[in-house]
C-alpha cells in the first residue's frame, strides 16, 4: 500500500519536473493517436454517410460487421496485423513493422468500427426530413448529405473523441506493431507494461496519471466546446 | 408546372394516382381532401423530391424531373411537420441563399427582409430550439421565401399552430399571392376558401374535382366531395318524376323538389345554411317547404345547429344565434323548412 502512495507522490514530482522522457513518451502517444484517429475519420466518416444515408443491397449486413468489431481483442488485431506487415508477410513491402506509422495504422484499423458505428448511429438519429429541407432549399445531392452530416456533429466529435481515447488505451496493437522500442515505438501503455514489469512503479504510475490526464482532458474538451461553442448544438 | 398522368406507387400502393394538372402562373392552387389522399406526396413531386413512377412533369413547357436542379431552386416546399436545422433562426434562414452562392451582403439584407414579413426579425439570433411551435412555422416560411422561389409549395402550412399565428400566417400568404405561384395542401375548407384561386379535391391519389373555390364548394361532383365541403344534409333518394328539369324526389316519406335530369336512385345533398327555418310558413320563391319538429340543437358560438325531423328524415340547419332566440327555438317545436330546388345537389 505505502508503496503505491510513495510511487504516486514520485510520480507527481516526475510531473511537476516535466522529466523529458515522460514528455518525450507522451508526445508520441499523442502523435501516433492522433494521427490514427485522423486516418481511421478519413476513411471511417464516408464508409458511415455511405452506410447511413445509402440504400444498397448488404447495408444492413455491413453495418452488422462493424457492430461485432467494436469488442475486437487489440492483442488479436495486433497479431494479424503482425502477421500482415512482417516482411514475408502481404503487406511486408511497407515496412511498417516496428515503426510509429505501423502503430498509427493498426490503432486506425482497431478504432475504424467506432467511427463507424457511432457516425451511422449519430446520422442515423437525425430527422429524415432535413435531408428533403436541405435539397427543396437548393442543395445538391451532395450538400444535402452535409447537411445532414452537420446535424448530426454532437454524435460525429463523440466518435472521433471515443476513438481517439480507444487508440492511445490500447496496448496490444501498439506492443505487436510497434515492439516497444525505446525513442521510436515506445508509447504511453507500452511504457507502463515496461516499467511496471521492472519494478519502476513511480514511473509506471507517473505515466499512467498523464494517460488518464489526456483521456479526460480530451473528453473534456468537447464537452466544454459544446457549451461555450454552441456549433455542436 | 403541369403534371401529365404523374402515377407514385409505394409497392401496390399508388399514393398518386395518373393526376393531370396545370398550376396557372401567380395563382393559389389548393389541394384539398381526406387524410391519405397523395397530398404530401403530390406535392413532393411538384417539388422535385421523388421522382414519378409514370408520367411527366413539365416546368414552363420543359420535361423536369428530380435531376433538374436548376428548375428545383425555384420550387421551394414548406412541409407539413416543421423540420428546421440546428441551428439559429437567421443561419436557417439564409442556408437557401448560401446554396446559391448569395454574397454576405445580400444573404444579410435578404434574411433581415423575409424575418420582417414573418414578424420575426427580433428573433434572428436565437437557436430555433428556444422557439415556440408557431415561432418555428414562421422560421419555416422566412426560410422558404428568401430564395425566391417562383413556385412554393405549402403542406398543411397552418395545421397545429395557434389561431394568432395561424392567422398571421395567412395574411403572409395572401400578400404573396400574385407575386408567386402557391400551391397549398390542406383539409381545413375555409382555409382553401379565403387563400385559393382554384381547388383541386383529391381522393385515393386522384383528383376527383378541380375548379374556381365556389365552383367546387357549390357544385361538388359527388357525395363524398359533398359531405366533405359542408353538405351535412346529404340522403338516399329515388326520382319520382321530372317535369321542365325539376325533378320530385323521394326521401324516405318526404318528397323534395331539385333542379336535375337524373332518373331512380340518387343522393341528395343540400348545405345546412341553405335552409331557411321559420314558424309560418313562408311566401317565397322557394320551391321546398316542409314541416317537421325540432329534435335537438347545438350551440355553435354565433351560429346554432338545429336538427329537425321531418316525417323521418333529419335536416340539419345553421341559422345565426340571433335568430335563434328571435324565433324562441325549442324541442318539440313544429317548425317550416325552406330551401330552393337549385341549392339541392343530386348525384
Amino acid at each position: 500500500m505505502w508503496e503505491l502512495v510513495d510511487g504516486f507522490l514520485k510520480a507527481l514530482q516526475l510531473l511537476a519536473s516535466a522529466d523529458p522522457t515522460v514528455i518525450e513518451i507522451a508526445t508520441r502517444s499523442l502523435c501516433i493517436s492522433g494521427a490514427a484517429t485522423l486516418m481511421a475519420a478519413s476513411w471511417g466518416l464516408p464508409t458511415a454517410v455511405l452506410l447511413a444515408m445509402g440504400s444498397f443491397r448488404g447495408r444492413e449486413f455491413i453495418k452488422g460487421v462493424f457492430n461485432a468489431m467494436l469488442g475486437v481483442p487489440t492483442v488479436g488485431l495486433g497479431l494479424v496485423l503482425f502477421l500482415l506487415f512482417s516482411r514475408s508477410g502481404p503487406l511486408g513491402f511497407l515496412r511498417l513493422l516496428y515503426t510509429p506509422m505501423g502503430v498509427a495504422v493498426g490503432q486506425a484499423v482497431l478504432v475504424t468500427p467506432i467511427v463507424v458505428s457511432f457516425i451511422v448511429s449519430a446520422v442515423e438519429s437525425v430527422e429524415p426530413e432535413i435531408r428533403d429541407l436541405a435539397r427543396t432549399l437548393g442543395a445538391s445531392e451532395l450538400e444535402a448529405s452535409m447537411a445532414v452530416l452537420r446535424e448530426a456533429r454532437g454524435g460525429v466529435v463523440l466518435a472521433l473523441v471515443a476513438s481517439f481515447n480507444r487508440a492511445i488505451s490500447e496496448l496490444g496493437v501498439a506492443l505487436m506493431i510497434g515492439g516497444n522500442i525505446r525513442g521510436v515505438t515506445r508509447v504511453l501503455t507500452t511504457s507502463i507494461a515496461l516499467e511496471t514489469a521492472r519494478g519502476e512503479i513511480e514511473l509506471s504510475i507517473a505515466l499512467a496519471i498523464i494517460l488518464l490526464l489526456i483521456v479526460l482532458a480530451v473528453s473534456l474538451l468537447s464537452r466544454l466546446l459544446r457549451r461555450w461553442g454552441g456549433w455542436m448544438r | 408546372m403541369e403534371l401529365r398522368g404523374v402515377s407514385k406507387r409505394y409497392g401496390r400502393v399508388a399514393a398518386v394516382d395518373c393526376v393531370d394538372l396545370a398550376v396557372e402562373e401567380g395563382k393559389v392552387l389548393t389541394i384539398i381532401g381526406p387524410n391519405g389522399a397523395g397530398k404530401t406526396t403530390l406535392l413532393r413531386l411538384m417539388a422535385l423530391l421523388e421522382k414519378p413512377t409514370s408520367g411527366e412533369i413539365l416546368y414552363r413547357g420543359v420535361r423536369v424531373d428530380e435531376a433538374s436542379e436548376d428548375v428545383r431552386r425555384r420550387i421551394v416546399m414548406v412541409f407539413q411537420r416543421t423540420t428546421l436545422f440546428s441551428a439559429s433562426v437567421y443561419e436557417n434562414v439564409a442556408y437557401g441563399l448560401r446554396i446559391r452562392g448569395y454574397a454576405r451582403d445580400e444573404v444579410d439584407a435578404r434574411v433581415r427582409e423575409v424575418l420582417e414579413v414573418v414578424d420575426m426579425a427580433e428573433h434572428a439570433d436565437r437557436h430555433v430550439r428556444e422557439l415556440s411551435g408557431g415561432e418555428r412555422r414562421r422560421v419555416a416560411i422566412a426560410q422558404a421565401l428568401a430564395p425566391k422561389p417562383e413556385l412554393l409549395l405549402l403542406d398543411e402550412p397552418l395545421s397545429d399552430v395557434d389561431p394568432p399565428t395561424a392567422e398571421a400566417i395567412e395574411d403572409v400568404i395572401r400578400e404573396l399571392a400574385g407575386d408567386l405561384t402557391i400551391v397549398h395542401a390542406t383539409h381545413d375548407l375555409l382555409q382553401a376558401a379565403r387563400l385559393s384561386d382554384v381547388i383541386a379535391f383529391m381522393r385515393d391519389g386522384r383528383i376527383v374535382q378541380i375548379g374556381r373555390a365556389g365552383e367546387v364548394f357549390r357544385r361538388p361532383v359527388d357525395a363524398f366531395i359533398a359531405r366533405f365541403v359542408g353538405f351535412e344534409n346529404i340522403f338516399d333518394g329515388v326520382v319520382v318524376s321530372v317535369e321542365g328539369g325539376i325533378a320530385k324526389i323521394a326521401v324516405g316519406d318526404v318528397l323534395i323538389e331539385a333542379v336535375t335530369e337524373r332518373r331512380g336512385r340518387c343522393k341528395v345533398a343540400l348545405r345546412p345554411e341553405d335552409i331557411v327555418l321559420s314558424v309560418t310558413p313562408l311566401e317565397s320563391s322557394m320551391r321546398n317547404t316542409l314541416r317537421g319538429r325540432i329534435i335537438d340543437f347545438v350551440d355553435a358560438g354565433a351560429l346554432v345547429k338545429v336538427l329537425v325531423d321531418v316525417d323521418g328524415v333529419t335536416f340539419r340547419v345553421l341559422i345565426t344565434k340571433r335568430s335563434f332566440l328571435n324565433m324562441k327555438l325549442r324541442r318539440g317545436l313544429p317548425i317550416y323548412l325552406s330551401f330552393k330546388a337549385s341549392s339541392i345537389q343530386v348525384f
